[in-house]
């Protein structure tokens, strides 16, 4: 319940701080906490809590991505080295305490953190975290600026997200 | 006042111009003089034809040769002239001459102009006014936004009623996206026209700077002129400047006062305006550093109010007291040195790690997401007005102050902190980006290699190595950085390491074309030692930017050549627009983006009196940009160097990495 709590004030917190609009959603399964969130380019994600088990997932996180595509190469391995040490202890996520997956629903991506202590307020900062640099770093880089363009729809002379 | 102006401009004759040219401009001139050779017959033949009228054709010589491009007289003796005092005795003052001395009392730095709005114009010239004027109004106009970006000082621009006035749009839109404290003056007709299309040029003016502005008005009383002359400076010279926008009807600008009591409201700035500043609550201040002394990793985004209220002493006295690191923000850079321990303008890794942000004089405010930051950072934002507090970006604690009071009570109360873990951070942010540009320069040179023409990264990274290890010092030479495809590569590769030493001139409002006249404005003020381009009179400037982007201004080189403004500007020529990729999924729209192949700006810039450059290697570049920096210090003259390139380049497909938008906030940011 605690957890529950933390996460729901975080979402607070990111709602109030301008960061996305979001807002609780039903949930028809005990223990699991959904929100729906507007993020980057106004696309909607769906945030999935399960705080029993420290396990966050969000849905829709990107659009389709080719399997064995090289942005899919990319994107993979820009997340192993977010577990890099080389990485502040602030910024990296540690394979000890937590998990990371990246999976495929619908042909849509969804990334998931779970920690392996169970603390889901803890794996939601990080998740949240994750999704910011995901979109602000990895996809920031000039070699995804044509990919981004296209599959964003975005005005090619100010490829920006809000 | 000292004559700003520098009448010993060169022209240069054609045998000079060799002189200091490489192989491939040798060739040029041959074939320019093989053009005149021809040339000089059918306007020898036209000469004859013209005297046989009898009028004289004085400028063809003797043997018929086309003389060479020079200075008139008349323009040097001009500029000698004593200012012309004015009063109400006699035959009285203009209003006009009113608005003119009103200027001068209020130390007006400089008025960019094109002719039109002739009683405006000559007033401010004869009183003394720094006063310049050039081919188009829309170039002159950026020329003036230029000179305010490169000192934070007050200009004006004018331009005639209908048409010079309607030139000069984009580029106050430009000034008001940079919150330029730019004066845009213009006649308007007569009011006894209004509404009746009376003769020409006929146009509602202020409907049409609607969104552009801070003030505008129409003056139709003509005692009230000194009372709206008092408006438009108290506007300029408080809190948050824009463009200020006056139209004179003739009515106005010529009507005559032979005493003070025919005027409403004249009296001294003293009176009408108020130079008294927003001091930050002692409340406030306090939240400030409490927010501070809980921060692990500080950051202090500063922005334009920074610069024009000259707080960059007091801002790094306050970052170096408790290792705040620091980035500036705006049209302006340097004012917080790039190669400072604390710089975080070139460490783009590092912003994300941030946990506090304090904004100081942002005035183009982002929205989160727009700038590359922790989504839980805490904000604290200090505005010199309180009603753009909150705007755009949610904030933990708003502070109304003076950008520079708050940054010296803060540098004045802050404790001593040590925060190196942090500083760790930046510097091995800033090393890990300085290795990523360095790998994009082999890319670069590998790619100019292989197509025998000029890549943007090495045509950048090399004009910032040309800086940083001339001989006159890095913090020497102000630069601009335009265009798309090249702009975003410079904003890489570019530094500013002293005030207003770069200019971004797309910032914020994006318009591709103002660059070659606005930093012939940051030259004027330079070779003038304005504000903080003191100490470095006789510098030449650089100015990087396109083919596309040179269309616009290019014919101003003849301006900066007659005032001796020593400007080297640097053409990327890729034969196209840069966005040229957004027409390749698309059918029958490539033609649209795309110039004559190899066009010869180098050309152009020759037959306007300036000295041309043709690059396509980088080593033709590098000793090119050396020869023109020469020339420009020894003789003020100015020289445009064409860079052809490909427009390939532009594409990561075929030359990675391509062109992408640079971090937000940092070098080469152009947005907020």
């Amino acid at each position: 319940m605690i957890e529950q709590q933390l996460v729901g004030a975080l979402i607070d917190d990111y709602v109030a701080r301008g960061v996305f609009r979001g807002a609780a959603l039903p949930s028809n399964r005990a223990a699991l906490e959904s929100y729906g969130i507007v993020w980057f380019r106004g696309q909607v994600m769906r945030l999935d809590v399960d705080a029993r088990r420290g396990w966050v997932c969000l849905q829709n996180v990107l659009p389709p991505i080719a399997p064995r595509s090289r942005i899919d190469r990319d994107l993979r391995n820009w997340l192993r080295s977010r577990e890099s040490p080389d990485l502040p202890a602030h910024r990296s996520i540690d394979p000890l305490q937590f998990k990371t997956e990246l999976r495929r629903a619908g042909g849509r991506l969804q990334l998931t953190v779970t920690s392996r202590s169970g603390a889901a307020g803890e794996a939601t900062r990080k998740l949240l975290r994750l999704v910011n640099e995901l979109y602000l770093d990895f996809l920031a880089a000039p070699e995804r600026y044509d990919w981004i363009v296209a599959t964003f729809d975005l005005d090619p002379d100010q490829p920006r997200w809000p | 006042m000292a004559n700003p102006y520098n009448a010993e401009s060169s022209m240069r004759t054609e045998s000079e111009s060799k002189s200091s040219q490489s192989d491939e401009t040798v060739d040029n001139v041959s074939s320019r003089r093989n053009f005149l050779r021809l040339s000089a017959a059918s306007l020898g033949a036209a000469a004859a034809s013209f005297s046989a009228g009898g009028v004289a054709a004085p400028d063809v010589a003797a043997d018929g040769a086309i003389p060479s491009i020079r200075l008139a007289d008349a323009f040097k003796q001009s500029l000698t002239e004593a200012p012309a005092s004015t009063s109400f005795e006699g035959a009285g003052m203009t209003g006009a001459e009113v608005f003119a001395n009103l200027c001068s009392k209020e130390d007006l730095a400089a008025l960019f102009c094109c002719p039109g709005n002739y009683t405006v114009i000559n007033a401010l010239a004869a009183a003394g006014i720094p006063t310049y004027g050039g081919r188009t109004e829309g170039a002159m106009c950026a020329m003036a936004d230029g000179f305010s970006r490169a000192t934070g000082e007050v200009v004006a621009t004018s331009g005639t009623e209908g048409p010079g006035f309607a030139h000069m749009i984009m580029n106050i839109a430009a000034a008001n996206a940079a919150r330029t404290p730019l004066l845009v003056l213009a006649s308007n007709m007569t009011l006894a026209g209004d509404d009746r299309e009376a003769f020409i040029q006929q146009a509602y003016q202020q409907p049409t700077t609607e969104g552009i502005k801070k003030y505008g008005k129409r003056m139709i009383d003509p005692a009230r002129v000194h009372e709206y002359g008092a408006y438009a400076f108290r506007c300029l010279k408080s809190g948050v400047p824009q463009p200020v926008h006056l139209d004179f009807p003739a009515e106005v600008a010529r009507a005559r006062f032979k005493s003070p009591t025919e005027l409403r409201d004249f009296y001294d700035k003293s009176k009408y305006r108020s130079e008294s500043r927003a001091s930050p609550a002692a409340k406030d201040v306090d939240a400030a550093l409490a927010l501070i002394a809980k921060s692990q990793r500080p950051l202090i985004v500063a922005g334009q109010g920074v610069f024009q209220r000259k707080g960059w002493d007091a801002l790094r006295r306050a970052a170096e007291k408790a290792d705040i690191a620091v980035v500036t923000s705006g049209p302006t850079r340097g004012f917080f040195p790039d190669d400072h321990r604390l710089s975080i303008a070139t460490a783009p890794n590092a912003l994300l790690s941030a946990d506090l942000v304090i904004f100081v004089g942002q005035y183009c405010m982002p929205s989160p997401g727009e700038y590359r930051l922790d989504p839980q950072i805490k904000a604290i934002r200090v505005h010199p007005v309180q009603e753009d507090l909150g705007r755009n970006w949610p904030l933990d604690l708003g502070i109304v102050s003076d950008e520079a009071l708050f940054l010296e009570i803060l540098a004045d109360r802050l404790p001593k902190a040590k925060r190196d873990a942090w500083v760790a951070e930046l510097t091995k942010a800033r090393s890990d980006y300085q290795a990523q540009i360095d790998e994009i320069y082999k890319l670069g040179l590998d790619h100019s290699a292989k197509t025998g023409m000029l890549h943007p990264a090495v045509i950048t990274r090399d004009t910032q190595n040309f800086i940083d290890t001339h001989p006159d010092g890095r913090e020497s030479i102000a630069t601009g950085l335009g265009g798309w495809t090249i702009g975003l590569f410079a904003g890489r590769y570019m530094r500013a390491y002293r005030p207003a030493q770069e200019i971004l001139p797309p910032y914020q409002y994006g318009a591709i074309g103002p660059d070659m006249a606005m930093m012939m404005g940051v030259s004027c003020a330079v070779q003038r030692g304005v504000g903080p381009q003191k100490g470095y009179e006789g510098t030449p400037t650089i100015c990087i930017t396109s083919d596309a982007g040179a269309a616009y201004s290019l014919m101003e080189l003849d301006t900066a050549i007659k005032y001796g403004w020593p400007t080297i500007t640097i053409v990327y020529n890729n034969n196209a627009w840069g966005v040229w990729p957004h027409a390749s999924r698309s059918a029958r729209s490539m033609h649209m983006y795309l110039f004559q192949e190899h066009l010869r700006y180098d050309q152009m810039a020759t037959a306007l009196g300036a000295r041309g450059e043709y690059v396509r290697t980088p080593a033709d570049f590098r000793a090119a940009l050396a020869r023109a920096y020469k020339a420009g210090r020894d003789e003020k003259a100015s020289t445009l160097i064409n860079c052809q390139a490909i427009k390939e380049f532009t594409s990561g497909k075929d030359y990675p990495p391509g062109v992408s938008l640079n971090a937000e906030p940092g070098a080469g940011a152009i947005a907020h």
